[in-house]
C-alpha cells in the first residue's frame, strides 16, 4: 500500500478546521515543529525529505524566519 | 467542454462583491467578460458564488479538467472571502493534487482590494520575486498592512523578470481617479488583460530547474490572515 503524501504546514489552520480533517485521510498533514532556521533547514534534509508539499502563508515568517525564495534555494541545492 | 483542455491557464474570478458595487447584474459582467478576454491562452471562468461551499464545488468540478502543468490563476475580489475560505481553497486544491497525485503547475492568487498602493505593492513582490517565488499582496493604504494568498509549482516557479509584471496589476487609482479605483468593473477587466499578458510571459519561458528536489512539488503559499472579515 503506498503511503500517503506527506504536507507540511508552517502554520496551524485555524479556521477550515473540517477541510483539514477531510485533508487527512489522503494526506499525511503535519505541523512544523522546527525551532529556528538551521534547525528547519537541516530538517529539510532529514525528517521532512520526503514531503510532499508545503502549506505557508506569510505569516509563516513569523514563525520560521525564512522566506520562500530562502527556502526555495535551499530545497534545490 | 473538451476544448478547455487545450487552455494553458485558467482562470477563477468572483466578481459578486464588484457587480453589486457597480450595478451591474452577474449575466452581463460575464458576458463581456468572456467576450473580451476569452481569447488564445486565456481563458476565464465566471462564478457568482454566494457561500464558500458552492465556491469550492464548483473550482472543484473545474479543477478536475486542468491538465498537469497547467497554470491556475484565482482572482478574487478579497470582500468576497474570508479567512476560512481562503483557508478552505487551500486545503482543498492540495487535497485534490494529492489525490491525483499531480500537482499544477503553480497557482496564482489575486486579491483585490478596494485600497491599495502600487508603490509599497511593487515593493513587496520585488522583495519575493528575488527567488523565484512571487507573492501578490494587496496593501492597505491606512494600515500598511498586507495581504493576499499565492500558491507556486515550485517545477515551473515564476521567474523574477516575469514577477515585475504583476505590479501593473493594480494600478495607483489615485492617479486615475473614475477609470479604475471608482468602478470595479473596469478594474476587474483591467485585471483579465493583464493576466492575458502574464499567461503568454509565463508559458514563453522555460526555466531550467535540473536541481529540484523531486520530492517537493508543490508549494501553496496562503495569506487569510489578513483578508477582510467582512461577512458573506
Amino acid at each position: 500500500m503506498m503511503s500517503k503524501p506527506r504536507i507540511l504546514f508552517f502554520n496551524p489552520v485555524r479556521h477550515a478546521l473540517t477541510v483539514y480533517k477531510s485533508l487527512s485521510s489522503v494526506t499525511e498533514p503535519e505541523v512544523l515543529t522546527s525551532k529556528s532556521r538551521a534547525e528547519i533547514f537541516q530538517d529539510f534534509k532529514g525528517k521532512y525529505n520526503n514531503i510532499t508539499a508545503i502549506y505557508s502563508t506569510s505569516s509563516s515568517y513569523a514563525v520560521c524566519l525564512i522566506h520562500s525564495f530562502e527556502l526555495y534555494n535551499q530545497l534545490t541545492a | 467542454m473538451k476544448s478547455q483542455k487545450n487552455r494553458e491557464l485558467y482562470a477563477f474570478c468572483y466578481f459578486r462583491h464588484i457587480c453589486k458595487l457597480v450595478g451591474r447584474k452577474h449575466t452581463a459582467h460575464k458576458q463581456v467578460c468572456e467576450r473580451k478576454f476569452s481569447h488564445g491562452k486565456f481563458e476565464g471562468c465566471w462564478m457568482n458564488p454566494t457561500a464558500c461551499d458552492h465556491t469550492i464545488t464548483a473550482l472543484s468540478h473545474e479543477f478536475q479538467s486542468i491538465e498537469p502543468q497547467r497554470h491556475l490563476l484565482c482572482i478574487s475580489s478579497s470582500c468576497m472571502l474570508r479567512k476560512s475560505h481562503l483557508e478552505s481553497l487551500a486545503l482543498h486544491v492540495i487535497m485534490w493534487a494529492s489525490e491525483a497525485k499531480e500537482y499544477p503547475t503553480s497557482i496564482l492568487g489575486v486579491t483585490v482590494s478596494r485600497s491599495w498602493s502600487i508603490k509599497d505593492g511593487y515593493g513587496e513582490v520585488h522583495t519575493e520575486a528575488d527567488g523565484l517565488f512571487l507573492q501578490l499582496y494587496r496593501f492597505s493604504a491606512k494600515s500598511g498592512q498586507s495581504a493576499g494568498f499565492t500558491a507556486y509549482g515550485v517545477r515551473k516557479p515564476i521567474l523574477p523578470h516575469q514577477a515585475f509584471i504583476f505590479p501593473a496589476l493594480f494600478p495607483k487609482h489615485h492617479e486615475a481617479p473614475g477609470r479604475y479605483g471608482e468602478d470595479r468593473f473596469l478594474l476587474g477587466r483591467y485585471i483579465y488583460r493583464k493576466a492575458s499578458m502574464i499567461s503568454r510571459a509565463t508559458f514563453s519561458r522555460k526555466p531550467n530547474l535540473s536541481g529540484l528536489n523531486k520530492n517537493l512539488n508543490f508549494l501553496f503559499t496562503i495569506d487569510a490572515s489578513l483578508i477582510s472579515s467582512t461577512p458573506t
